[in-house]
């Protein structure tokens, strides 16, 4: 397995097989001090040749301490079978970009031309306005019904906004009393493939009593998952070890304002300065092949329930994304 | 000041807008009012079918129609010999459908929105055009009215005269005396009103008159 060339090779300390930064080796180190009888999980090892590879460990320690010289281990290769599911993964992660953009690329265009009318209609009324009202005399009535007329189209094209953002953020829209404690726990197990892919880890530290808020289940969730997601793929460059993310819920910051907050910070490189004020904004991307939609879209959502989403580089280090819901006020009082 | 609609006389322009959106329409409409010129506006190309030809004037179409299509509409009506001048307006720079209605023989392509004065000064060439195409159509239909007053000898002579021939030349084509040829000739120029020999070749030009094949 290890392709070593003589047993002899197969001497020597641990460090030869296992790469720094892999965090198998605490969680060994974790189980023995622990006093487990057994070790099970994911490694990476260095064979001889310098390949590495993913195996599936399973160390059993002996009872006493003085024979730990000698421990049995058993592994097996999944190498082959990881670079499968990543290659599957990365296909999924592809089609569902492009099914996206396919998507947005159709809704701005036909959204481009809906409001290209009205807006059309609005400046014509605006300009032969003008016309009338620079007649010698000024037609001051026909000047008055064009400036209506623009009016009415201008309200046109803003409802027009309005409803496709209706569409966009919530189509089907479902609010109920959400304890986004109990969201967020929902919410990891469904980035777990996303996560072993990135050898990242989730930390949550959530406060022990915060008030529900009001939303849409599967709307709030798109945007954790969307922010979660931003977070893993900061981290790309970040060592392994270091690739935490920091998923916080937190009652009110002052006690006159009943809200939840939640925090979602990565262990990247933080937002750029120049980056920072675009942030927001639609087809803003700096992701290669990126769309620039979810962050626009996060903040739709988060604004749609009264609330606010932003974005800052922790002192620390890292991008912290918070966004602010105001408590279900009725829940709250029923309850 | 303005001639209700129906009652204007028949020189006066009236230009013909189809868009689907009545905003689009009604703003139109009311721009080239402020300038003192009469339109009519359609939803579709289907009820601009039934709109009066008589006047001289412009079509200013919306390339994306309900129905028949802006471009379609373009292509019926050039193939039904109706050579009213059309100004494209779309909601988006397209440029390939542009350059496709330009080569159909578009007046215009305008961009909504547009500045108003483009669009009027496009309208004002396009009626301008529209009169002298009608000022040279009506020059032809008087020409062949008092053509198809000729006889069948003196088309014939008509036909060899435009052609360059000289009276003897032509006396042996059609196996005539030279005297003879001179005298259908004479008829000709009175009949058609030609002031010299130049002017009859001109209009036989304007009738489509050729020498006909041996």
């Amino acid at each position: 397995l290890l392709r070593l060339s003589s047993p002899a090779e197969a001497l020597g300390p641990i460090e030869h097989f296992l790469p720094a930064g892999d965090p198998a080796l605490p969680a060994v180190l974790a189980a023995v001090a622990e006093g487990s009888s057994r070790f099970e999980g994911r490694a990476k090892l260095l064979a001889a040749d310098g390949q590495v590879l993913t195996v599936l460990l399973r160390i059993s320690f002996p009872d006493e301490a003085d024979e730990f010289g000698r421990v049995v281990v058993g592994m097996v290769d999944v190498t082959e079978r990881e670079q499968l599911q990543q290659t599957q993964l990365a296909a999924q992660a592809e089609l569902a970009r492009a099914s996206r953009a396919a998507t947005v690329g159709a809704l701005s265009a036909s959204i481009a031309h809906e409001l290209n009318q009205p807006l059309g209609a609005v400046v014509m009324n605006a300009q032969t306005c003008l016309r009338w009202l620079g007649k010698d005399p000024p037609d001051v009535e026909a000047a008055v019904r064009a400036a209506e007329r623009a009016v009415r189209d201008g309200r046109r094209a803003a409802e027009i906004v309005q409803r496709t953002r209706g569409q966009l953020v919530h189509d089907q829209r479902n609010d109920e009393a959400i304890d986004l404690r109990a969201l967020i726990e929902e919410t990891i197990p469904l980035l777990e493939t996303e996560l072993n892919a990135h050898a990242a880890t989730v930390v949550t530290r959530l406060a022990p009593s915060i008030p529900p808020i009001r939303a849409d289940r599967v709307a709030l969730q798109q945007v954790l998952i969307n922010l979660m997601t931003n977070g893993l793929h900061a981290m790309a460059e970040t060592g392994a070890a270091g690739r935490e993310l920091t998923v916080s819920v937190d009652g009110p910051a002052a006690p006159d304002v009943p809200e939840v907050r939640v925090s979602i910070r990565d262990r990247g490189k933080g937002i750029p300065d120049e980056v920072q004020a675009r942030l927001f904004e639609p087809f803003f991307t700096t992701k290669r092949g990126g769309m620039g939609m979810g962050l626009a879209i996060c903040r739709s959502t988060i604004e749609t329930y009264g609330g606010r989403l932003t974005a800052r580089t922790h002192e620390q280090g890292g991008a912290v994304f918070e966004f602010a819901l105001p408590a279900d006020q009725d829940t709250a009082q029923t309850s | 000041m303005k001639a209700p609609a129906g009652t204007a006389p028949a020189t006066t322009p009236l230009v013909l807008i189809v868009d689907d959106d009545e905003a689009i329409r009604e703003a139109l409409t009311d721009l080239l009012r402020s300038v003192g010129i009469e339109a009519r506006s359609f939803g579709s190309t289907k009820e601009l079918l039934d709109a009066p030809t008589d006047r001289p004037g412009c079509l200013v179409l919306d390339v994306r129609l309900p129905g028949l299509s802006g471009l379609d509409l373009q292509a019926q009506l050039a193939r039904s010999g109706n050579t009213r001048p059309i100004i494209f307006m779309t909601g988006h720079g397209d440029i390939p459908m542009s350059v496709r209605a330009m080569k159909a023989g578009a007046m215009d392509f305008l961009t909504k929105p547009f500045r108003d004065q483009d669009m009027l000064d496009a309208v004002a060439i396009a009626i301008e055009r529209d009169r002298e195409r009608r000022k040279d159509e009506k020059i032809v239909a008087e020409l062949r009215a008092v053509f198809e007053t000729l006889t069948a000898r003196e088309r014939d002579v008509l036909a060899l005269v435009a052609s360059g021939l000289m009276n003897k030349q032509i006396a042996a084509e059609i196996g005539l005396a030279e005297i003879t040829v001179k005298i259908h000739r004479g008829h000709i120029m009175r009949k058609m009103g030609a002031k010299s020999l130049a002017d009859l070749v001109r209009m036989a030009e304007m009738l489509g008159v050729r020498r006909p094949k041996p």
